[in-house]
């Protein structure tokens, strides 16, 4: 007798706490959630590959660089910097807002990150095709 | 043209074997097989930078597969100072 009324009450206290934290986190997390989370991930993995891209891009220019120092060299060397800049500056404050809930108060990143990734997809086309060009 | 050549020589990887190679072939034809001796240079680069250049109306070609000699192409010549001004950028500090 005594068992059962342990076993019911551990069960309500197990219960409790999760049925307790499911209310306020149904209204943080409306419908969608998920959904907006998943773009944030896509936005920072396609960040990270264009990091790469760039790095990659930037090497080549540095060569270049070191043996023709013109101007036509330096501003390769530039441009590709400034676009990495770019974009270590964007996937680290996206990271940040993922993986340690930083507050993005004031700013648009806590919103669907799909314009978002879009705009880093066709940066990754247009690096890659950049890279495959500038390889040959 | 002038902007095809700084890209192929300045904008892209290998670009300094590149050049050697077209100041190569202002001097006289040569074969891959020469250029890559003269240049010291692996064969299989040398065939890729002439497929580039050929590609890019840099250079011609005449004579059948092996002995293929490899010449600047009449638009190259005429532009050749264009070239010249960005060798004497290499190598420049």
């Amino acid at each position: 007798m005594i068992e059962k009324i342990l076993e019911v009450a551990s069960s309500v206290g197990g219960n409790g706490p999760e049925s307790g934290d499911s209310g306020p986190n149904d209204l943080q997390n409306p419908p969608g959630m998920d959904y907006i989370d998943l773009g944030t991930y896509v936005a920072i993995i396609i960040g990270i590959a264009n990091i790469c891209l760039l790095l990659a891009l930037l090497s080549i220019y540095l060569q270049n660089y070191k043996k023709i120092k013109s101007k036509f060299t330096m501003g390769l060397l530039v441009f590709a910097s400034l676009l990495l800049l770019q974009n270590m500056v964007t996937t680290l404050f996206l990271a940040l807002n993922a993986f340690f809930s930083i507050s993005s108060q004031g700013l648009d990143i806590g919103r669907p990150q799909l314009p978002l990734s879009s705009v880093n997809i066709i940066q990754l086309i247009a690096l890659s095709i950049l890279l495959k060009i500038t390889w040959e | 043209m002038k902007k095809l050549l700084w890209w192929l020589i300045a904008g892209m990887k290998g670009g300094i074997n590149r050049a050697r190679i077209i100041k190569s072939l202002y001097e006289r034809p040569y074969n891959a097989n020469q250029l890559s001796e003269e240049l010291n240079l692996d064969y299989k680069t040398v065939r890729h930078h002439i497929k580039i250049l050929e590609q890019n109306n840099v250079i011609k070609s005449s004579g059948e597969k092996y002995g293929k000699m490899y010449f600047l192409s009449n638009e190259m010549e005429e532009n050749y100072d264009v070239f010249k001004e960005i060798w004497e950028q290499i190598g420049k500090k």
